[in-house]
Parts: structure tokens; sequence; C-alpha cells
């Protein structure tokens, strides 16, 4: 039994490291190791240690530009799907109403539809209505799936708060709004943080659906897909990204520990 | 400020969740530093009368008043009246210092005040020390007093207390009962005390709402309540009582009736309540306290009580006192409470002897409803 047990344990170990791990961090590893090699075909033999690829991207205005393209787009996107993600929240965590599971489902629905039928239903919104295919289309977009991102975020949250803390907050003297900013907001704090993070990655990272609506606008993700199209561009990518990546990841994490550090509480 | 202040006055109160009546025209009228106890069983709308009370409910009809002046649709943040909610509902992000200290820097309070007000009243509690620490760090009992505190620091005129110890271990309750108790008198606040707990509710309150199914059926004080009740539902709820069902014999100026119960015969008994619709073939309930009937192995030896005999079939010792409980015709038991005075030669009545029972007819309640 004993034996058994642990022949279990060390299957699911080697599963966890190994497979999860080659699967999907390797290509990652591979990609940052390679922003350092000196050649520009990405393959061994290794040909040396270099920064020229880190110095091309603090070169590269056209790069400069789509990041902070990607940059601002992602803050307003982030901005509007906060406000309007944590109402949707208290709509579905709080209140009993008529039509409530549909509402729940209308907000859960971007993560069920494929991205691509996203952007092509969205760019032919923006057609039928006559909108011309600008960053507001592209922050638009974003914030259809955006919202719902930080509706369910907050809304996991919202549904363990004890409604009754509000209503000592008002017996104690706080209006509506001052009982939701000093009690309500400070405990779901750590999901609001934790959705802000989520949310801006994913306008960032935007690619699908950016591409349909985005016009002449020029976003990271499209950077990086017009670059491809250059095989010497390649290791520039490679460097740019690895930043990116190490920049993303270390949101994750810190979004991934406040929302667990919420839900513990 | 003129005259005292505190009188809350609530007039048939009403309020509807959906097809539920939880508050069906609820009235009463409470003096300014009056212990007032509204007790009844889980669900009888308790809760949702102190919600009215405290502005977080507005009621479908009805009016709340605080000194006369009308607070029925006045906010909750606006009204002189606190609540110590049932789970506490302290603020589990906050310290204790900044939990008692919420209503006081709401109202502007300066911080110096503020500091020297919660360290005071923690003291008051026995929780010194106790600034820093989160409410998850606390016990339950430790909980109820910092909520209880944070309720009263503002001193408002009114406190609602939604059965503040009903979590607690009897010994932590039966202690905090007399921590309120001192607490009410030296702050001169009216208390709102709701319970579900009767003994609780006789200890503490100088008068009692008992409660049922959205209504008041009785208000008084302790004693009232416990030797009066006005119906079947306040005799059984409130302590312990044998109800004997029958029908009215005959009937005596002053309320005095001879009531036929089948299976033990006619005894008599006193009406207090609604005596105007006593009549002959009317049914009612005999109400005897179990305290208030003797037990023994012999027939009264002088006349004027009502007597039965019955078997006894369970002998309950309680230390304080002796509970029997006997058989009688038609499957009916009484329960008869004996002190337990040591030397009595009732202690050697046993199991399966035939007893006399005997209690006064002043002791019997006829009650109609
Ligand atoms: N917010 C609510 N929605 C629906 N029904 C409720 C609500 N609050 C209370 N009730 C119902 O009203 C009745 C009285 O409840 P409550 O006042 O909490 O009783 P108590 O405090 O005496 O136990 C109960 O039947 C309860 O289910
Ligand atoms: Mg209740």
């Amino acid at each position: 039994m004993a034996r058994g047990g642990r022949a279990i344990r060390f299957a699911l170990a080697f599963y966890t490291y190994v497979v999860l791990g080659l699967l999907i961090y390797l290509p990652i590893v591979i990609l940052i190791v390679f922003s350092f090699n000196d050649s520009r075909v990405m393959s061994l033999p290794w040909s040396g240690f270099t920064l020229k690829w880190y110095r091309i991207v603090l070169q590269r205005e056209d790069l400069h530009q789509a990041i902070w393209t990607s940059l601002w787009i992602a803050t307003v996107v982030t901005l509007i799907s906060l406000v309007l993600g944590v109402l949707a929240a208290n709509a579905m965590a709080r209140y009993r109403y008529k039509g409530r599971t549909l509402f729940t489902g209308y907000v859960a629905l971007p993560f069920v539809i494929p991205w691509l039928l996203l952007g092509i239903a969205l760019l032919l919104f923006f057609n039928f209505l006559g909108i011309p295919l600008s960053a507001w289309t592209i922050i638009l977009s974003h914030v259809t799936f955006d919202t719902p991102l930080v509706a369910i975020l907050v809304a996991a949250r919202l549904h363990q708060f004890d409604p009754t803390l509000e209503d000592a907050a008002r017996d104690l003297g706080c209006t509506p709004w001052q009982a939701f900013r000093y009690v309500t907001l400070p405990i779901i704090a750590p999901a609001v943080i934790a959705a802000t993070i989520f949310a801006f990655n994913w306008s960032f990272d935007a690619f699908v659906v950016t591409h349909f609506v985005s016009g002449t606008q020029v976003t990271f993700p499209l950077w990086v897909w017009s670059a491809l199209r250059y095989p010497k561009n390649l290791p520039v990518i490679n460097a740019v990204s690895s930043i990116i990546v190490i920049v993303e990841m270390g949101l994750i994490v810190v979004a991934e520990v406040l929302r667990r550090r919420g839900e513990a509480a | 400020m003129d005259g005292p202040r505190g009188g809350l006055r609530v007039e048939n109160l009403y309020k509807r969740f959906g097809r539920d009546v939880a508050v069906d025209g609820v009235s009463f009228d409470i003096k300014p530093g009056e212990f007032f106890s509204l007790l009844g069983p889980s669900g009888c709308g308790k809760t949702t009368t102190l919600r009215i009370i405290g502005g977080l409910l507005t009621p479908d009809a009805g009016r709340v008043y605080l000194n006369d002046e009308d607070i029925t649709f006045l906010p909750p943040e606006k009204r002189d009246i606190n609540i110590v909610f049932q789970h506490y509902a302290l603020f589990p992000h906050l310290t204790v210092y900044d939990n008692v200290a919420f209503g006081p820097r709401r109202q502007g309070w300066p911080e110096d005040r503020i500091k020297a007000e919660v360290g005071r009243l923690l003291e008051m509690v026995h929780l010194q020390g106790y600034e820093h620490k989160y409410p998850r760090e606390l016990s339950g009992g430790e909980q109820q007093r910092v909520a209880l505190i944070r309720a009263l620091i503002t001193r408002p005129q009114v406190l609602l207390l939604d059965e503040p110890l009903g979590a607690l271990d009897l010994k932590i309750r039966q202690q905090l009962q007399l921590e309120l108790i001192n607490i009410q008198d030296a702050f001169h606040i009216t208390f709102i005390y709701v319970t579900h707990d009767q003994s609780e509710a006789l200890a503490m309150g100088d008068r009692i709402a008992v409660m049922n199914e959205g209504r008041i059926l009785q208000i008084g004080d302790p004693r009232t309540i416990y030797e009066n009740p006005i119906n079947r539902f306040v005799a059984y709820f409130i302590g312990n009582t044998n109800l004997l069902e029958g029908r009215v014999a005959e009937v005596r100026p002053g309320g005095m009736a001879r009531v036929h119960i089948p299976g033990i015969g006619d005894v008599w008994g006193m009406c207090r309540h609604h005596c105007e619709r006593l009549r002959v073939g009317l049914d009612v309930a005999v109400s005897v306290r179990p305290e208030k009937i003797n037990i023994s192995r012999t027939p009264p030896s002088e006349p004027g009580y009502n007597t039965i005999t019955g078997l006894v079939q369970d002998i309950i010792y309680l230390g304080v006192s002796i509970e029997y409980i006997i058989r009688l015709e038609q499957g009916l038991t009484l329960r008869v409470f004996q002190q337990n005075l040591a030397d009595d030669a009732r202690q050697v009545i046993t199991w399966d002897e035939i007893v006399w029972l005997y209690w006064l007819p002043a002791h019997a309640l006829v009650l109609i409803d």
C-alpha cells in the first residue's frame, strides 16, 4: 500500500514537473535563451552570447509605438471594465431578480465563444453601424471580454461577502457609498486588484479580436504578427517577447497571490 | 435635549417578503431607559421588526417614532439607534480598535477622544490590550463584547440587540447577561433585546413582548407574563406548563370556572383574560405550572384543592428540584416539580406508585385562546 502510494505520488510529481513543465515552460525558456544567441536563425549550435537584439529593441521606433498603443488601450479598457465589471458582479452576487440566471449566462458568454467568432461578430457589428475602425473600436471590443472577466472574478469574492457587514456600516453612520468604500471595497480589494491585472493582460495580449477591429492601429501583438513575415526580425521578436513574458508572468503571479489571499481571509 | 430621550413607539408595523407575512401589525411603546425584551420562536419576525426600527428595512405599513418624531423613512445612518447584530457583523478587515472607532469616526470625533473612549470601553468589558487583534483572533464571547461596545460607544438613544448571546456557551451567556444589565444601568440607554430563550427574557427584561407568527401576543412584566399568560401559546412558550384541554361545565362570577377534562374529571380554575366569552360548553385549556402542583402519598388535609390521582411514570433528578412525570387516564401526563428538600417525605415516592396531586384553583388558569 505504502509502496503503491509512493508510486502514484511519484507519477503525479513526474507529470506535474516534467510533462506540464516541458509543455508550458520549455518553449518560453527556449525563447528567452535564444534571445541572447548571436545568430539570426533560431537553432543550435549556439553561436555565442549577445545583447544586440535587445539593443535593437531599444532602437525600433515602430515597436515602441506599438507597445505604447497597446499600453494605453489596455489602461483605458481596464478602467472601463473595472467599473462595469464590479457593477455587474454586484448584480450577479447580491440581488435576486428575474432573469438573473440569464444575466450570469450572458456574462459567461465571452468565455465560451471562440475569439475568432467574437472578432468577426464585432467587425460585422461596427460595419453595420457604420462605425469606422480605430483605437476606440479596439477598446470597445476588449471591453466586451474584459468586463465579464472582471465580473466573474469579483463576483466569486462577493458571494462570500456577508451583506450584514454593509448593514452594520450603515447602522454606524455610513451612507450607501461610504459603506461600499469603507467596508465592501477593502474586503473585496484582493479580487479587484487581481481582476485589474488579469484584465490588463488580456487586453494587452489580445490578438485575434484586435486583428479584426484595429483598422490602421498597430498594437503590440499586431506588430509581432507583421514582423514575423521577415525572418530577420525573429531574434528581435524573441528579445521583446522575453521582456514582456517576464513582466506579465510577474504580474500574474502577483494577481494570483492576491486572489488566493482574498479567498483565505 | 428636553426631557428623557430614547422613547420608542411602533404602530402597526407590517412587512411582507413575497407571499410571506413576516411582521403582521406589530405595535408597542417603550419608555426611555427601559429594558424591553422581544421574545418568540425562531422565524416569528423578531429580526425583521428590529431591522425596521434600525432603518435597514422599510415597513410596508406602519410607523416608527423616536421621542414622538416619525422616523419611519429616515435612513439608518441618520437614526440615533444602533444594532448589535445576531452574528456580530464585526468588520473582518479592521482591528478591534478600528471596529470600535468606526462609528465615532463617521461622526467626526477627534482621534484623541476616540482613543480615550475606546480604551475605556475595552477596559469595561475586560478586553484591555485587544486593540490590535483582528475579529477572527477572538473567541465568540470576546467578539460579542466588541460588537456591543462598537454599538454603544456613540451613546445611541436606543440599542437593538438581536439574540446577542444566542451563539455562546451557557456559562459565558450567564456572565454576559449580568454584564449587559449592568451596562444598561450605567448608560441609561433604551434596550430592545431580542431572544428566543424564554428564561433569558424572564431574567433580563423590565417588560417582555411575546411574539409569534409576526404578531405580538402579550406585553407585560416577567411576572405577569409567567403567572398570567393570555393564551395557550404564551403559557406553553414561557416556562413549563401542563395544558389540559377540556370544556366549561360551570361559570361563577369573578372568573371562576369548573372545567371538565376527559379522563381526569372536573377541575376548578381562574379565568383572567377575555372572561366575557366564558360560558358553559366552551372549549378551553387549563394551564397548571409544574411547580404549583403538590405531590403526596396522601390526599390534602384541607379542602379547596383540585385533587387527582396518577401513576408515577418517571422521576428526573434536577438538583435544585425533582421532576415527576405522572401518568393519568387516556394517555395524559402531568409534569410536577418539587423543591429538593433532603428531609422531605415525598422523596421516598418511587416509580409505579399511585400518588395524589393537588393544586389551588387560583393556580389553574382557564385559557380561552
Ligand atoms: N430578506 C428576506 N427575504 C425573504 N424572507 C425573509 C427575509 N427576512 C426574513 N424573512 C422571513 O420572514 C420571517 C421572519 O424572519 P425573521 O424576522 O428573521 O425571524 P426571527 O428573527 O424571529 O427568527 C421568516 O419566515 C423568514 O424566512
Ligand atoms: Mg432573527
